[in-house]
């Protein structure tokens, strides 16, 4: 029977990573719960991935030749990378301010990322700024077009709508002033010159084609510049309550998407009130908003509020199957199975990201999902899978169909399933006709009950 | 140009680009090569460029999965296309070296095997020869004497036994031809002769033997029996340090060439470790066919072929040129009978400097 503390670190390591090995899982029980929430909020504190060997083995990730390069760099970052809340805060910080390998080359995306790392994690002002210099951002809204005679107002817009108050909290003419205050904000073009799409290398600021002119922004008057207006957001209430209701959606339960958020109240509103005021008492510091996070029992509590997403459902299977954990030639497989499940890393399909919660798995996309985490959990060779059977085996209290689903159960976070799914279980390992036939091995039947497990509903969520 | 010691090193030209395949345009015929990690130049003057491809297998159907950017590809000096052997034969093709009666020999860091393959058996783009396979392979995965973990660099000695860096075993193996154990040394370290994940490797014309000690950032000189000579590369003064050395080569009066992989450029060293000189940031552009055919295809499908198009194309090969007077990611490293040094370069070009008395 696992420990109250392996229950809650599993719960902590599912959402403020991607999951972990049960050799992680027993290292960080020899911790508290909150030492371990710290060792997660100073990533600093543990080595970085070995960069150096990954490229040497995949060169193509150093290049980035085609796309699909920039999402195996992250991919495969994600999965070795011990900085494990660093890479879940840049996954979140991509969801929110969606920008899109699609028109942005992957350079630029990946610096934004890297941006995302250094800053994620740090004050929400500074990566408003760096996020309004990002040439990846620039460009993908069009603000090298933002001229001072001829405001172009899309990342003005988004940065009020999606970025930091959401619908409801401005006005057109803030947009326009929001707009007007950016103008020359722009980037340097790698290949100036060459008659080809930019190639945003570097921020570049204009002062030629910045609009001086005073401006009037949610009730304030001046002759703002950009940095001005982003310190007149952070004044207005909504800006936290927005930043942590998308942090509770992405670390503690699924809230309604984006575009309902003005009609539809939080699902815990003292949740948001009280991480609000933590995030506007620090001036905006992001840790301490962590921090309170995952030490509150409401996220403690919200065990299986989550489905997956698909980057989560591969990069986790793959850290508990303890599969890929250095360079391989099956990365270049892997890389293909977010996209099939609906999420295609660093090209979101639209400025709002992607929709999430129940999103998910209510697409054909389903099935691809299931599969991926079946096969894998099903290869008794793997060597997660073969320390899960193992547990299986020693935690048993007896050979019980019972008895080995409720242990598979446990090993897979303390699942709980409905009762037709449970029984579905018991039968197919009492069944000598069944899918496994007569003679399976208790290895093989372990892993094919987990591979089962694998396909219920309720080991989507997390 | 660099000079030293009434030597001159002078950038000379580049050939290919990345691709699968040879291309006829307006401009010419241009081919190309896709993350090469080897060369191996032959006595009939051919080099061999060993392609490590993207790494991804797409599934053709009844063909399997393939890579059509793997392979070896037979080009001359000046020639980046005459024909490609080998496509899709590997899984992570590391290095590549000729043996005295013309086989290609190449090193597969993935698959523990080193392969052996004719010099002519063409495969015209973008065919996959599955019945045109390697002669014969030899190698067992494991860590006993013989065994192999992650091949990578090879070359012959002057009696044309193999030596091979047993990369993730650490160490150095010599085999004849058949692949009958001969002689190893090395273990995981970075004292005198031990090492952190070696790559590449070649002998001199006095036998000895310089392995590419990545992971300790040095190149470790030794003789053909394995006795340890010298290190170099550790130096407090970044000009002539090296930063996870990949290949490794050497000319005919005894200059050392090391690709500098994590520093993007190509350290020259004497004999007996001294520093000599630095090559990169004087390539003047890619091949001029090469970058006239990728900017036609960009301008060209945006504004069509005409006067003021091509004239388009001269200012952008123009502005081009600043764009590539660095390595990338230099990797694999030979030199020639004529003493040029031929540079691997991500993602897909060789870089030609010429020495000069």
């Amino acid at each position: 029977m696992k420990s109250d503390l392996y229950k809650s670190v599993s719960h902590l390591m599912r959402r403020a990573s991607f999951g972990a090995s049960h050799e992680l899982l027993e290292k960080l029980c020899a911790q508290s719960y909150e030492e371990t929430v710290e060792q997660l909020l100073e990533p600093e504190s543990q080595p970085d991935y070995d960069e150096l060997t990954f490229f040497r083995y995949h060169p193509m990730a150093q290049t980035l030749y085609v796309p699909r390069h920039a999402q195996l760099n992250w991919l495969y970052r994600m999965t070795n990378s011990q900085r494990y809340l660093q890479e879940k805060m840049a996954l979140f910080w991509h969801q929110i301010f969606a920008t899109g390998i699609s028109k942005v080359n992957r350079d630029a995306m990946q610096a934004q990322i890297d941006m995302f790392r250094n800053n994620g994690m740090g004050n929400y002002k500074t990566l408003l700024i760096e996020l309004a210099k990002d040439p990846a951002m620039i460009f993908w809204l069009d603000n090298q077009e933002n001229h001072k005679d001829e405001p172009n107002e899309n990342w003005g817009r988004e940065l009020l709508e999606l970025f930091s108050l959401g619908v409801g909290h401005y006005t057109e003419k803030d947009v326009f002033e929001c707009a007007r205050a950016f103008t020359g904000w722009s980037f340097i073009n790698e290949y100036e010159g060459i008659p080809s799409p930019p190639v945003p290398r570097e921020f570049q600021y204009y002062e030629d084609d910045h609009d001086n002119g005073e401006k009037t922004f949610l009730g304030h008057t001046g002759t703002f510049n950009g940095e001005d207006i982003i310190d007149i957001i952070l004044k207005q209430p909504a800006c936290a309550t927005f930043i942590t209701r998308h942090l509770y959606n992405f670390f503690v339960a699924d809230e309604p998407e984006v575009p309902k958020w003005p009609n539809e109240p939080p699902r815990d509103s003292e949740a948001i009130e009280y991480l609000s005021k933590v995030f506007v008492e620090s001036d905006y510091e992001i840790k301490p908003v962590l921090r309170a996070l995952f030490n509150s029992d409401f996220f403690k509590e919200a065990t299986y509020q989550k489905v997956k997403s698909p980057v989560e459902v591969v990069v986790g299977t793959l850290k508990l199957t303890e599969h890929l954990g250095g360079p391989d030639p099956e990365w270049s497989l892997i890389i293909k199975e977010p996209n099939s499940m609906g999420q295609d890393l660093l090209d979101p399909p639209t400025v709002e990201g992607w929709h999430t919660g129940k999103e998910w798995i209510n697409s054909g996309a389903f099935i691809n999902r299931v599969n991926f985490v079946a096969d894998k959990l099903k290869n008794a060779e793997l060597p997660g899978v073969k320390i899960i059977i193992e547990n299986v085996k020693q935690s048993s209290t007896s050979d019980s169909p019972e008895s080995i689903v409720d242990a598979c159960l446990e090993e897979l976070g303390n699942l709980k399933l409905e009762d037709d799914t449970y029984k579905e279980l018991i039968d197919d390992i009492k069944s000598a006709e069944g899918p496994n036939g007569n003679g399976s091995s208790i290895d093989h039947q372990i892993a094919n009950t987990l591979s089962m497990i694998a396909g219920t509903v309720e080991y989507q969520f997390c | 140009m660099v000079a030293i010691k009434n030597r001159n090193w002078r950038y000379s030209h580049s050939i290919g680009r990345q691709t699968a395949e040879h291309n006829e345009s307006v401009f010419g015929r241009t081919g190309g090569f896709c993350y090469p990690v080897g060369i191996a130049p032959s006595k009939d003057g051919f080099l061999y460029v060993l392609s490590r491809g993207f790494g991804y297998k797409e599934d053709q159907g009844h063909e399997g999965l393939v890579d059509v950017y793997m392979r070896i590809s037979k080009v001359t000096v000046d020639e980046d296309h005459v024909g490609d052997i080998a496509r899709n034969q590997f899984t992570w093709p590391s290095s590549i070296a000729v043996s005295k009666n013309g086989l290609l020999f190449c090193s597969d860091e993935h698959e523990n095997v080193i392969k052996i393959f004719p010099n002519d058996t063409i495969t015209p783009f973008p065919e996959v020869n599955f019945n045109a396979d390697h002669i014969t392979k030899w190698g067992i995965s494991g860590s006993e004497n013989g065994h192999l973990n992650g091949p990578s660099g090879i070359c012959f000695d002057k009696y044309d036994n193999l030596l091979v860096v047993d990369s993730n075993n650490n160490r150095v193996q010599i085999f004849t031809d058949e692949g009958v154990f001969i002689n190893s040394w090395g273990k995981i370290g970075n004292n005198k002769g031990e090492f952190n994940k070696p790559w590449g490797i070649v002998c001199d014309n006095n036998e000895d033997v310089y392995v590419a000690d990545w992971g300790n950032n040095r190149v470790q000189k030794f003789s053909s029996k394995g006795e340890h000579i010298l290190n170099f590369g550790v130096s407090n003064n970044h000009a002539h340090s090296l930063n996870h050395p990949a290949g490794v080569a050497v000319d005919s009066e005894g200059f050392v060439y090391v690709t500098d992989w994590g520093n993007k450029r190509v350290q020259i060293y004497s004999s007996d470790g001294s520093f000599v000189s630095s090559l990169g940031g004087d390539i003047e552009s890619i091949n001029s066919k090469a970058e006239h055919y990728v900017w036609w295809r960009i301008v060209g499908n945006i504004q069509g072929d005409s006067p003021e198009t091509r004239d388009l194309l001269k200012q952008t090969q123009l502005e081009t040129k600043k764009y590539h007077c660095n390595f990338f990611a230099p990797t694999g490293i030979a030199v020639d009978q004529n003493d040029n040094i031929i540079i691997a370069d991500d993602p897909g070009r060789l870089i030609i400097y010429k020495k000069q008395s």
